[in-house]
This record gives C-alpha cells, structure tokens and sequence, in this order.
C-alpha cells in the first residue's frame, strides 16, 4: 500500500520532496533491519539442529509383563536399567557419574546396588553415591506406559523427585 | 538527467530489498512448513479421539503435549538414519490399523514384533532414502537418476535373503523359487555366485550390494531404479544393454519376480550376532550350480559325436 503512494509521489518532476525522501530512507532502513534480521533469524535456525545423529532419547523398552515384580533388567546398549519393585518401577542411568563408564549392577547386596569396574565407584540401590570418585547419585530418568501398553523411558528427561512409575 | 537516475536508482535498491525479504519469507515459510508436522498433529488428533479424556487422564495429557518433532531410528550395524517413522509414526501402534497412509500400522504386526523398529529400522527392508521427510524425497516412486527406490511389493522378499539365507526356514516362496530358476535355467553356466558357477557373465555373489549408479539405466521403459533394471532385464537383456551375451528367457511374469527377489537377495555383508538370524545347525546353503540330469539325452544317440572326441 505505501509503495503505491511511493509510486504516486513521483509525478511531480524537478521538486525536491522531503517528506517522500524521509520516507525512502525508513523504508530502507526497515528493510535492512528486517532482511539482516530475518537472514540472523534463520542463521540462527540452522545452528540449532531439529535432530542429532544419534538414537532416539526416548525409547520402548518393552511390555510390562518383561519386567516381573523384584527383578532389575538392564537394557542392552541404552546404559539404563529398569528396577520393578512392589511400589513401582524406574529405570536407573548406568552410566557413572565419573568418567562415564558403565557400572555394573550388584546382586543380592542390600547396601550397594552398583560398582563401576572402572575406578571402584559405589552406589546404592536407589543410585546414591556410596563410595569411590564418583561426584553425584546415579539419576534416574523419566518413565511412563504408552497408549500400547508399552513401557517408555525418556533419557532426556531426569527425574529428579525420584518418583517411581506406579503400574 | 542524474537526478532520474538517482530516483530510479533508489526505487531498484526498494524493490530489490523487498524482494529479497519476500524470498526470505518464503525461504523461512518452507522450511517451518513440512508435511510431516501436519501427519504429526492428524496423529496427535486421531489419537486423542479414540483414546478419550477419561479413560486414560493420564495418557491424554501426555499426547495432547505432543509437539511435532523429527523422529528417527538411528541402526549402527548397517549405518543408517531412518526418519520414515516422522511420517509413519503410528506404525506399530494397533489403533490405526484402519487408518490412512501414512499413519496406517504394519500390515504385518507379527512381523514387525520379530524385526522391531527400534533395533532395524525401515529401510533395511524397504528401501529407499531413510534421510528424507517428504514423501517424493524419500523415494516412494523411483526418482529420475537416484536409483535407491521403495522395494516394491512383489520384490519384499528380495530384503528378506539379505539376512534370512535358509530361504525354507522363513517359507520365502519367491526366493526358493528364485533359486530354483536358477538352477533350472543353468543361470550359473555363465553368473557365479560364491565361487560357484562360469566365468562368462558377470559375478552376481554381492548383487545386492553392487551400487545402483552402475547399471545402464537409459533404455528402460519403466522407473529409473535397480530392482526395475532387474525387472526389464530379465525380459529383454538385449534391450537394457544392447550388446550383451546374454538372451532373453521365457518366463511368466511371476517368476521373472521370483528371479528377480533371489539375485537381488545375493548380498555379501556380515552382521554381527545381534542382527544373524539363528540357523539350522545343519544347514548348508545349497549349490546353485547344481547339475541336473535329463534323462532324455542320456542316450548315446542324443549325444553329438563332438563330445564323443572330446572324451578320448
């Protein structure tokens, strides 16, 4: 619309306008701002990836009944591992807080839950740090039962009530 | 006289600048307009509709959160990004086995309970570009010079022999009788396969595996793609490479599938024990180079007095 008054401006030959002057130069200059804007908009876009190579955070670990009541089951190539108790279930991170090495789950040990092979970390079985160099508790991440039934555990969530998945 | 220039000048660097926001809108409109992100929220709606507010509070919260995000199955063992469930995101999900494309389930939910999405992916099977999001870039239909297209329904099979080489054990119909035309043809007068047959045409050990930009790919009739080449080839060699030894067979249309699914299975790869599928103790791949006895020219008549020579 105000590239058409623009546009009508230029009828009058000769005269020097300096209303449609100032009007060109804030034309101009929005222009600049909005297109140096949007292009920094959209640089900025790009840097920021929609997906990474790499698997999915979230992910099925299978149906409920794969995971009786008492058992802990360490899902293969995800470092989690999921603990079903009489109160609930949650899915514990194997992964050390120390340097990353995965640690190992101890049976049939009331006080220690897991030892990382690496450098003789601790833990409890709920996670907490118990001994060895390892700075913070195992975390535990979020956990819920899809609309299929099936258990999903989410790594990029953590849980930091340490609630359980009642089911 | 400069004066007009100046204002014309003045009104080409305006116009200029605006035409370049506009592309730059467009350019931005596109790139946040996908035709995945509008599957995602029919998902999100169907589902919200047949799951109900109070049946299931807890769930309908969590779907009606849903955002629209890229999903993908990442598999190390064959080196591939699959985002095909970005668009078929219900494909294991039981409700929608009446839906639409995309969001329609498995047809073969048995299946895909053995080969789980998770651990395989899609294209290992299927084919075509697991990268793309949009149905033509994913290569649905054979794309014009990128020749890795959707394995067709009558050559599924042909993915099935890349892991599964005791065609029995999976009752593969197609392949057993792939691999008994080529018995039956003596296709391995000319064409080994693992160090089985003649020297005369090419190896077809790792058919499978042989890159698809290789193949002559301008007189076919049909889409651009490797399985099609196979396809046509098998009809007419004399028409797909002019100048080839090979001559054209009789074949129905069904078995030209059937041939087609077994070289197309030949795929020299290894897995790791994660992705080998158990094997009979006693299986033993059998030869292709199998001699059959025909008992008409058994007879010393039949026999050309060439041979005969050729003997002594």
């Amino acid at each position: 619309m105000e590239l058409n008054h623009c546009g009508g401006a230029a009828t009058m030959p000769g005269d020097v306008d300096e209303g449609r002057r100032k009007f060109v130069k804030k034309v101009t200059v929005a222009t600049l701002a909005l297109g140096v804007g949007g292009v920094a908009l959209q640089t900025g876009r790009f840097l920021n990836p929609n997906v990474l190579y790499e698997p999915a955070r979230a992910f099925k670990v299978g149906e409920l009944a794969s995971f009786p009541i008492g058992s802990r089951i360490v899902i293969e190539g995800r470092g989690v591992e999921i603990v079903r108790e009489r109160e609930g279930m949650h899915a514990v991170s194997l992964v050390c807080t120390h340097l990353g090495c995965l640690v190992k789950p101890v049976e049939n040990n009331p006080d220690v839950g897991y030892a990382c092979p690496c450098h003789g970390s601790t833990f409890a079985l709920k996670g907490e740090v118990l001994g060895g160099p390892a700075p913070k508790d195992l975390p535990w991440y979020e956990m819920y039962m899809d609309h299929t039934g099936a258990i999903v555990v989410d790594t990029s969530k953590v849980n930091r009530e340490r609630t359980k998945l009642v089911v | 006289m400069e004066k007009a220039v100046i204002r014309r000048l003045t009104t080409l660097c305006i116009v200029c600048g605006l035409v370049c926001l506009v592309l730059l809108g467009v350019a931005g409109f596109r790139d946040t307009n996908r035709e995945w992100k509008y599957y995602q929220e029919d998902y999100r709606e169907k589902l919200m509709g047949k799951i109900g507010r109070d049946k299931n509070p807890a769930v309908y919260q969590r779907i009606a959160q849903m955002k629209p995000e890229l999903k993908q199955v990442v598999v190390g063992e064959w080196q591939t990004v699959d985002r095909c469930v970005t668009c078929h995101i219900s494909i294991e999900d039981p409700l929608f086995a009446k839906a639409a494309q995309p969001l329609k389930t498995h047809p073969y939910p048995e299946l895909l309970k053995q080969h789980p999405v998770e651990k395989f992916g899609c294209t290992i099977c299927h084919g075509g570009q697991g990268l793309a999001t949009t149905y033509y870039g994913s290569s649905h239909e054979p794309i014009h010079n990128w020749p890795v297209t959707l394995v067709s329904k009558g050559l599924m099979q042909s993915r099935c022999g890349y892991c599964h080489k005791d065609f029995e054990a999976i009752h593969a119909d197609k392949l057993i009788q792939g691999r008994a035309l080529f018995q039956e043809m003596h296709c391995s007068g000319c064409h080994q396969i693992n160090g089985q047959g003649g020297a005369v045409g090419p190896d077809l050990s790792g058919f499978a595996d042989k890159d698809p930009s290789n193949f002559p790919m301008e007189n076919l009739q049909g889409g651009r793609s490797k399985q099609n080449w196979v396809i046509e080839h098998f009809k007419d060699p004399q028409r797909v490479s002019p100048g080839s030894s090979m001559r054209g067979y009789a074949m129905s249309d069904r078995q030209i599938e059937a041939l087609a699914s077994y070289v197309l299975s030949l795929n020299q790869r290894e897995f790791t024990r994660k992705y080998t599928p158990k094997l009979r103790a006693d299986f033993v791949p059998p030869r292709v180079d199998t001699v059959q006895p025909e008992q008409e020219l058994t007879s010393t008549q039949a026999e050309p007095d060439g041979k005969k020579e050729l003997r002594l």
